[in-house]
């Protein structure tokens, strides 16, 4: 277990610069989600974190020590990879046991067949082979030891990588995007045997992924990255409830936060649509951006009029897409079957939101952090 | 990952707090600070700097030098003047150039753009049966349903078990018997067929999507017209590397143009030289040098031009 | 599948057209391949001369005159011997070549050309160049060991030299197409693989190797010597052009031999059976390699 520290790291690919001068403190024992799309970085700072890449500026620091100038193996990290990166000629039981075999058996003893014949060999392995019966114990693979790869199931995969992984009691677990090979059923149970794993063990988690639903349910805290840089480091419901910029907002949540264009006036107030919101800001005049989470619209009698477009039932929960008649954007909201049992296409409707937890944001997308007038909410 | 269970799972094996002992008695890894670290984990992570690069470089150089020594012989042997090629010592460029002499001699001696001539004429005409012939077989076999299709296939296996010398001494009779030794006839005919071609073809052809092929029946094409229409652009790139195979391979066989050609006006490259070789008593080495360079230049530049081909025809021999 | 009356014309019209598209490429293969390996096969039991009027059969005989014919033998352990010496080094270079030009990022496509030069070009003007080479006086090779203090030696005329020189130069040739096949098997290998191995600690250049491009380039391996030794094997132009067969019959080779009975001494019986040998010798390759390759697909 060990806290990790990334200062000021950058690393560039010819033009493209992958990390602009990342900063991360990870506490020991915390499970952290690096979160964003596809070449923000987040596995890009990973490989540097485990020393498979090296940074052009910046330092790493694990358990308070620089690694900088330290190989993978010495800094002392387990990887699971998003193929997980099994070798294929292996057995699952040898899979598991390399890395015990590189690090505790000597360059003799690890030649192939005279290795064995020489004298210490035979007890280092048996203690080998033990310990990687109790982590397949521990991960219930132990029937599949003398399978190799090709022959298990995604899942059982998956588990393997994990044990390998394990069976060195890292300081830091590293994990690069591990469920997305993973059908979505599956998925969601390894979400919660991963939660349940990080418990036990108490290690340092670092976990990269573009699924917000994984970020969410897993991290103690997460890092959304973008163009190579963190928008945001909070816990989940942090970024949720009150994030820092527009983009982080549209990246947690499903279905999508809306967002508005709204406008401050002379008075400070915010409007949409020429009707005031509730809300008042000690700033110019000028266009800003109010988003709205899909949960926090109501149907009211008299509001913002808009017409139903689109509505999706899914059960427990509806989904109505809206468009609005002022200003021709569409927004979703969240409703209980029963509110949306009586809705049709193209009717006429009424929107009300909850001022409290509307945001509001710049024109470059930062956060405002606006201040709420008395009970006024939005409407006529 | 199998069904959400209730039942704790066995306990795992919880390493104990940081600087104890571990769970065998070993001590409890720590990452050392830099002052302690293993002078051999002070590696950095991505390996890099001049001196690997440098050694990579000099050893590949080193091989590199034996595989272009014959071509650079070649090349500077043709240019220099009997007396010098038998000189002690060894100089790149000679001091008195023959090029002239040694090149005109070689093709005149010997009618050595005849050889060549023939080279392009064997070569095409072979690659041209060969896909007229493989291209529609491929497509039968890869997209048709026919009896006899299954039986058909395992004998195209079994001929690509089958080395091109092996039919050489009946296929002589044959054309004995025919009256086409020593006509192009008789050096192109039996390399016709390719059914290493077919094979490659089939295989590519059974990657297009079957609905291209419905609609385009669905359009009024004919089988034929499919093949020709459709199968083949798609297959352009193996076709290309299939060529590339077909060219090297028929310009430098020698083994088939040995036994069936006895006129010189008729002989392929490699004949052309060996020829030359015989005629010269094997002392006149210059002219002969350059003969040899005359004949190697179309490959060597079809290489350089088309590197890209060549490697992918080539490599393509593993795709089985 | 189509049923029913239409679907049964159409199936029909479906194999006329397939049968009209193979005819010609079939009528081929017959003719030209499969069928003349049926008729070596008859000639190897007959005792037939090459324009003779007639002839007589003679079972076997022909190939008890091989097992007692001397030269058989020498030529059968000659072309052994050449196979033994040119897959192993061909092979062996050919994977360093690609390690070493795989290990770095820069000049692949240059070195790649360098060493893969020699493939393309004619092997019969390259092996008069490599006779020039092996001059017992001007040659750049005794010049070359001369330069360490060897001695010079006359390598094509010297029975115990002759047969590795002409070994080199196949190997010289077959390098460069063992190095793109095992180039190819290398670019194969997920990147992810030696990240994992880097991590779990072997991440030195023999534990690389030894744990990740050894196994996973299996069946690259035993590809390119199964080729290696079917071409090898097909040794033809350099004997004839540069020794044929001397001296002493020292180079004398399985298929030189076959020309110079077949269509030298014209007796296409003798030399019929000799094909059969020779051809039994390459499909057993061919088929121990298909069997080695199975075999890893199916035990993994």
């Amino acid at each position: 277990m060990a806290a990790v520290s990334v200062r000021q790291v950058t690393r560039r690919f010819g033009a493209v610069t992958a990390l602009d001068g990342v900063s991360l403190d990870i506490a020991d024992g915390a499970f952290v989600t690096l979160l964003g799309a596809s070449g923000c970085g987040k596995s890009t700072l990973l490989r540097i974190i485990a020393g498979l890449d090296a940074q052009d500026a910046g330092e790493i620091m694990i358990g308070g020590g620089r690694v900088d100038h330290l190989r993978p193996r010495a800094r002392d990290v387990a990887m699971v990879f998003q193929s997980y990166a099994l070798y294929p000629y292996m057995t699952v039981a040898e899979n598991i046991s390399l890395p015990l075999v590189m690090r505790r058996l000597s360059f003799a003893r690890r030649l192939p067949g005279i290795g064995r014949l020489l004298p210490g060999s035979g007890p280092a392995r048996r203690a080998i082979w033990s310990e990687v019966r109790q982590v397949a114990d521990a991960l219930e693979i132990s029937a599949l030891l003398h399978r190799k790869p090709a022959q298990l199931s995604g899942g059982q995969r998956q588990r393997v990588a994990l044990a390998r992984a394990m069976v060195r009691h890292p300081q830091v677990f590293l994990m690069d995007e591990p469920l997305s090979n993973l059908d979505a059923r599956l998925r969601v149970q390894a979400r919660a045997e991963i939660a349940a794993l990080h418990r036990r063990l108490g290690t340092t988690f670092l976990y990269v992924t573009h699924d917000q639903a994984e970020a969410m349910t897993m991290s103690d805290m997460v890092a959304v990255m973008q163009e190579g840089r963190i928008l945001q480091y909070a816990p989940p419901q942090a970024l949720y409830d009150d994030p820092d910029s527009l983009d982080v907002a549209r990246f947690v949540g499903q279905p999508r936060i809306n967002s508005l264009a709204a406008r401050i006036d002379a008075l400070g107030r915010v409007l949409l649509g020429g009707m005031h919101t509730g809300l008042a800001v000690n700033l110019p005049p000028g266009p800003v951006t109010l988003a709205v989470r899909p949960e926090a619209f109501r149907l009211v009698r008299a509001g913002l009029p808009a017409r139903v477009s689109l509505i999706e039932r899914l059960g427990p929960e509806a989904h109505a897409h809206l468009l609005l008649e002022e200003s021709g954007e569409t927004v979703i909201v969240r409703l209980d079957p029963a509110e949306a049992a009586g809705l049709a296409l193209d009717a006429p409707v009424q929107l009300r939101a909850d001022a409290a937890r509307a945001l509001l944001f710049d024109r470059g997308g930062t956060r405002i952090r606006a201040r709420v007038h008395a009970a006024e909410a939005l409407h006529a | 990952m199998g069904e959400v269970r209730r039942v704790e799972a066995p306990p795992l094996p919880v390493p104990p707090p940081q600087g104890g002992r571990g769970p065998y008695g070993t001590r409890r890894h720590r990452v050392p600070s830099p002052a302690l670290g293993r002078e051999r984990d002070r590696v950095r992570a991505v390996p890099h700097g001049l001196l690997p690069a440098i050694a990579r470089h000099a050893l590949l150089a080193l091989g590199g030098v034996v595989m272009l020594a014959p071509f650079v012989l070649m090349v500077s042997v043709s240019l220099k003047p009997a007396h010098e090629i038998f000189a002690p010592g060894f100089a790149l460029l000679p001091r008195e150039w023959h090029a002239v002499q040694n090149y005109s001699d070689a093709f005149t001696k010997v009618p050595l753009a005849r050889f060549i001539l023939n080279g392009f004429i064997v070569t095409f005409a072979i690659f041209a049966a060969q896909a007229l012939a493989a291209l529609p077989m491929a497509y039968a076999l890869a997209k048709l349903r026919f009896r006899g299709r299954a039986t058909l296939f395992a004998f195209v296996i079994l001929g690509l078990l089958i080395p091109p010398q092996v039919p050489a001494i009946p296929l002589y009779i044959g054309m004995w018997q025919l009256g086409l030794i020593d006509t192009y006839a008789g050096i192109i005919l039996p390399s016709t067929i390719s059914v290493f071609g077919i094979f490659l073809m089939r295989q590519f052809f059974r990657t297009v999507p079957d609905d291209l092929i419905h609609a385009a029946r669905l359009d009024g094409l004919s089988e034929l017209a499919i093949v020709w229409r459709i199968m083949l652009p798609t297959a352009m790139p193996a076709l290309a590397a299939f060529a590339v195979l077909s060219f090297v391979w028929n310009w430098n066989e020698f083994f088939w143009p040995l036994i069936v050609v006895q006129s010189e006006h008729l002989m392929t490259p490699p004949l052309g030289i060996a020829f030359f070789d015989n005629a010269e008593a094997g002392t006149n080495y210059g002219p002969l040098m350059a003969g040899a360079t005359a004949i190697t230049i179309p490959l060597v530049l079809a290489f350089l031009l088309a590197q890209r081909r060549f490697v992918e025809g080539f490599t393509m021999t593993g795709i089985k | 599948m189509p049923s029913g009356r239409a679907g049964r014309a159409q199936a029909r019209a479906e194999a006329v057209a397939a049968w009209l598209l193979v005819a010609p490429a079939t009528l081929l293969m017959w003719l030209m391949l499969l069928g003349p390996c049926v008729a070596v096969a008859v000639l190897a039991a007959t005792d037939w001369q090459f324009g003779a009027p007639d002839f007589d059969w003679i079972g076997f005989g022909n190939f008890s005159e091989m097992a007692g014919d001397r030269v058989f033998w020498r030529s059968l352990a000659n072309t052994v011997v050449y196979v033994g010496i040119t897959v192993p080094v061909s092979v062996g270079l050919g994977l360093g070549i690609a390690l070493l030009i795989e290990a770095g990022t820069s000049g692949r496509a240059f070195w790649r050309a360098v060493y893969f030069l020699p493939v393309t070009a004619t092997l019969l003007a390259m092996a008069l160049v490599w006779e020039f080479m092996f001059h017992p006086t001007v040659g750049l090779v005794n010049q070359a060991i001369g330069l360490v203090g060897l001695a010079p030696r006359n390598w094509l005329q010297d029975p115990s030299l002759a047969l590795p020189s002409l070994a080199a130069i196949g190997i010289w040739q077959a390098v460069g197409l063992n190095m793109i096949l095992f180039l190819a098997g290398l670019k194969a290998i997920p990147r992810d693989l030696y990240d994992a191995a880097a991590v779990d600690g072997a991440d030195s250049a023999w534990e690389k190797f030894r744990r990740v491009t050894w196994p996973m380039l299996g069946p690259a391996l035993v590809f390119v010597v199964a080729i290696t030794a079917i071409r090898s094997f097909q040794v033809f132009d350099t004997v004839q052009v540069l020794t044929d067969g001397g001296p002493e019959k020292a180079t004398s080779v399985l298929l030189h031999r076959m020309y110079q009975e077949g269509f030298a001494f014209l007796r296409s019986g003798y030399a019929a059976a000799l094909t059969l040998v020779f051809l039994a010798f390459t499909v057993t390759l061919t088929l121990l390699q298909t069997w080695l390759l199975d075999r890893r697909a199916h035990y993994g």
